[in-house]
């Protein structure tokens, strides 16, 4: 399993290994790589630093202050993850060519992933001892010095994390900046395939996007530093005591609600919209059921595949931790942070030189999907596995059931949930996942994803909605799951 | 009677650590025994091999006179027709109480009266038969951990620290509760503690252990007169172990320590020994030319106990006194030793 989702990074580095250098050189040091390195740095930068501030406002507003309706906010602030980004961006440049370029690009990224970090801020607000806040406020400690001295430290492993999930987002995103015409690393890459297929310059840049991605890993790995996580034990969160905005309360809320709408509103009424008056709108029925169906038949086997391999991962991990087990688990952490497009290009070069009767094959397209997704059925088999502590195995036996009998017995219905859970998260990814299938495809296969980058590419904005609008549909259940595992305090942690 | 649940010089090592050494039991035929002893002193490993979810390195398990464990073969745990009752329940979270107590009988049986029967026998109120788990009080886990364990009429019922999580006044009335239950279902029991009331207070018998051995197996009423050893003396009782000199005339014997001279209640060899002063024997009286100084008092309610450290020799000996005479940190006393203590030969 460690070595199969490790292939992609594999690959890249030998790659990079066997190139010859002076290609490489002349390659690598062209203006042109340092305009694009110079780009996707900007992005990243801009991106982190714009979700981050959003986030944690949100949170923090929602959380704390006297708001009307918590939790009607809380569930506002995770909807976004409902709408993939490269529909996000397609929504907005469909009706206004004004957010193309930088500062666009940054807005709309920002919009679609900030949930990735509010959701585990969110999490540790909720944590959070509101003791140490209320003795600052003996020691005499105002508002925002409080927040700055008690709450924002304590939200650093969240911040930094969620941090990190969407740098690797963004470093991954293709459609949306495409979409935006904002050229990065992911997109050039995907212009180097279609002009020179395998050849060295798309291998070339896909070496520099890992090695941004490593030093992304890296980086936060260092910053989070030795910060120890104290668990709250399992007693009843205090209500907290919510300060009193005042006349504060109309901006704040006003600003909320920008937020949802520039996130939420505008997707939905672009969607709409084109549905509506969309000229080129048209309800191919047997061509939408077709596709949709692959879509489904796609994420069925490959989140069925990814569950499987899970399993017995966490299984070893959690029951016999060894230093073997807990790399395979790392492993496949390392290789769902690799961009799609890299876990793409990679899969080609090697079914290529390994195994060109399967090229364009649907098993190659699994494949992918398996690798870049895999950590996710893990995390939450893993979590799964915590419902089932061994003691009550151990009971089991004692009142003679042999291991097959406790295990549909105890430990089956205790996980079945969780794994469902887990199963249920990759299988969404899977379906509406554009770069990776855009590569890898069989000839004719298209995806709700593809069919609709097609579509919207090509400027049919009316006819890509109702593909749109199923992506979107197939998305909500995953978002509903990812806002109920964070408002049950116990499980605040996100991967 | 007969002996129903044997083991015989069971010996268990992790890595280096030698958690059981040397291991010999005797339970007979519904008796409740209680291995008592502090945390890691092996006894949680014991009843693991009883159980059968670890194999002894040596040494033999048997029941009703059948080796069931010995360094070679273990029969698997669900073969050996034992009930478990783990720390804190760990109840099925996904079945209510009727499906718990029910889970290790057969699907007939299920449907029959037997959880009724068992609900009535720990005194659990028959309406909690659907609740889950989850809306019990701890108490009630417990009772049903215990009903689920004695469901299907096992040889013998093992608990492990099954009251440690309860509260002080709960933990007495579920202890009783337990002990009843098991008594009237004729099970066989080994309840494993560190908790000397609870041992003392339920079972038939306490096994005293330490460091991976069993120091003693007597009756409760023995174990807390008669302790075999310092360790016994001090870990099932309260007092001070001293050293002291022996006077002998004629018969009888007396130990002479820091804090003064008392007879001795037992018969042992040599002139050095440890005697074990409880702190009822202990008469304290102020007095500036004392050379006992107070160096703590806790304070009970009924009454206090007042730790004394000697100026001389920095011994330290506890003292309980009347709640109405309770001195200050700092007092000079004079001790006076009442009754007769426990000699133990000094190991030089």
């Amino acid at each position: 399993m460690a070595a199969f989702t490790l292939l992609p990074l594999i690959h890249v580095v030998i790659y990079a290994g066997g190139v010859d250098w002076d290609v490489a050189r002349a390659e690598l040091f062209r203006p042109r790589m340092g305009w694009l390195l110079w780009h996707t740095v900007a992005l990243v930068a801009g991106g982190v630093a714009l979700s981050a501030t959003l986030a944690t406002s949100c949170a923090w507003v929602v959380e704390r202050t006297a708001i009307p309706a918590p939790r009607f906010w809380r569930a506002v602030l995770v909807a976004p993850l409902a709408v993939p980004a490269f529909v996000n961006g397609y929504a907005w440049v469909s009706m206004t060519h004004a957010v193309e370029g930088y500062l666009g690009a940054v807005l709309i990224v920002s919009l679609s992933y900030f949930p990735f970090i509010y959701l585990p801020v969110t999490a540790s607000l909720m944590q959070l001892d509101r003791e140490y806040e209320d003795t600052a406020h003996t020691l005499g400690l105002g508002g925002w010095a409080m927040f700055v001295r008690v709450v924002l430290p304590q939200l650093r492993p969240a911040l930094l994390g969620g941090s990190l999930l969407v740098a690797l987002h963004l470093l991954a995103e293709f459609g949306a900046l495409q979409m935006l015409r904002y050229p990065t690393f992911t997109t050039a890459i995907y212009e180097q395939f279609g002009t020179t297929f395998n050849g060295p310059s798309a291998n070339l840049t896909a070496s520099v996007l890992v090695l941004l991605c490593l030093i992304a890993l890296l980086g936060e790995l260092r910053l989070r530093g030795r910060v120890t996580l104290a668990r709250v034990g399992g007693g009843v969160a205090r209500p907290a005591t919510r300060i009193d905005l005042g006349a504060g309360r109309v901006p704040v809320v006003g600003g909320l609600s920008l937020v949802a709408l520039l996130s939420i509103g505008v997707p939905v009424a672009s969607l709409i919209h084109w549905m509506t008056v969309g000229s080129s709108t048209a309800f191919p029925v047997g061509n939408l059921t077709r596709t949709t169906l692959i879509t489904l038949g796609f994420a069925g086997v490959g989140a069925a595949i990814a569950t499987i391999a899970a399993i017995p991962v966490a299984i070893l991990v959690v029951r016999r931790p060894t230093n073997v087990s807990i790399g395979v688990e790392r492993s496949t952490f390392i290789a769902s942070s690799l961009p799609g497009i890299v876990v793409a290009l990679a899969l080609v070069g090697l079914v290529l030189k390994v195994a060109p009767a399967i090229y364009q094959t649907a098993v190659v397209l699994v494949g992918a999907y398996v690798m870049m997704f895999a950590s996710r059925a893990v995390v939450g088999v893993r979590a799964a596995l915590d419902h089932a502590p061994p003691v009550l195995e151990d009971v089991s036996g004692s009142l003679g059931l042999n291991t097959w009998a406790t295990f549909r017995r105890v430990t089956l219905p205790l996980v079945a949930p969780g794994v469902a859970a887990a199963t249920a998260l990759v299988f969404i990814a899977i379906a509406t996942e554009l770069t990776a299938t855009l590569l890898l495809a069989p000839i004719g296969t298209r995806t709700l994803a593809t069919q609709f980058w097609s579509a919207s590419s090509s400027m049919a904005y009316g006819a890509a909605a109702p593909y749109a609008l199923l992506l979107v549909l197939l998305s909500i259940p995953a978002t509903i799951m990812l806002g109920r595992m964070t408002s049950t305090p116990a499980n605040g942690r996100h991967a | 009677m007969s002996s129903r649940l044997t083991t015989r010089g069971l010996v268990k090592r992790f890595g280096s650590t030698l958690a059981l050494d040397g291991v010999d039991l005797d339970v007979e035929d519904g008796a409740i025994l209680a291995v008592l002893g502090p945390s890691g002193c092996g006894k949680t490993t014991l009843l693991r091999l009883i159980a059968g979810f670890l194999a002894p390195d040596e040494g033999t398990v048997a029941i009703d006179g059948a080796v069931v464990a010995d360094k070679f073969r273990s029969v698997p745990t669900r073969r050996r027709d034992i009930g478990l009752v783990p720390q804190e329940g760990a109840l099925f979270p996904h079945l209510d109480v009727a499906a718990n107590i029910s889970f290790g009988l057969s699907r007939h049986e299920r449907s029959g009266p037997r959880v009724i029967e068992l609900m009535d026998l720990l005194e659990l109120p028959r309406d909690l038969a659907h609740r889950r788990p989850a809306e019990l009080s701890g108490g009630q886990q417990q009772r049903v951990a215990v009903a689920r364990a004695l469901a299907p009429n096992p040889r013998v019922l093992l608990l492990d620290e099954p009251f440690s999580s309860l509260d002080a006044a709960l933990r007495s009335s579920t202890g009783r509760a337990v002990i009843n239950a098991i008594r009237a279902s004729k099970a066989t029991a080994v309840l494993v503690t560190h908790d000397q009331d609870e041992a003392l207070s339920l079972a038939d018998k306490v096994g005293v252990m330490d460091r991976g051995q069993v120091i003693q197996v007597d009756s409760p009423n023995t174990v807390y007169a008669q302790p075999a050893s310092p360790f016994v003396a001090s870990f099932v009782g309260e007092g001070s172990l001293l050293a002291a000199q022996l006077r002998r005339d004629g018969d009888a014997a007396h130990a002479i320590c820091t804090f003064g001279e008392v007879p001795l209640a037992n018969e042992i060899h040599g002139d050095a020994a440890v005697v074990f002063i409880r702190p009822e024997q202990v008469i304290v009286r102020p007095d500036l030319a004392g050379k006992a100084i107070v160096s703590s008092v806790a304070f009970h309610g009924h009454d206090a106990m007042v730790r004394l450290v000697d100026e001389g020799t920095g011994e330290i000996l506890s003292a309980r006194v009347a709640a109405a005479v309770m001195p200050l940190v700092g007092t000079r006393m004079t001790v006076e030793l009442r009754g007769s203590s426990l000699g133990f030969e000094a190991r030089s």
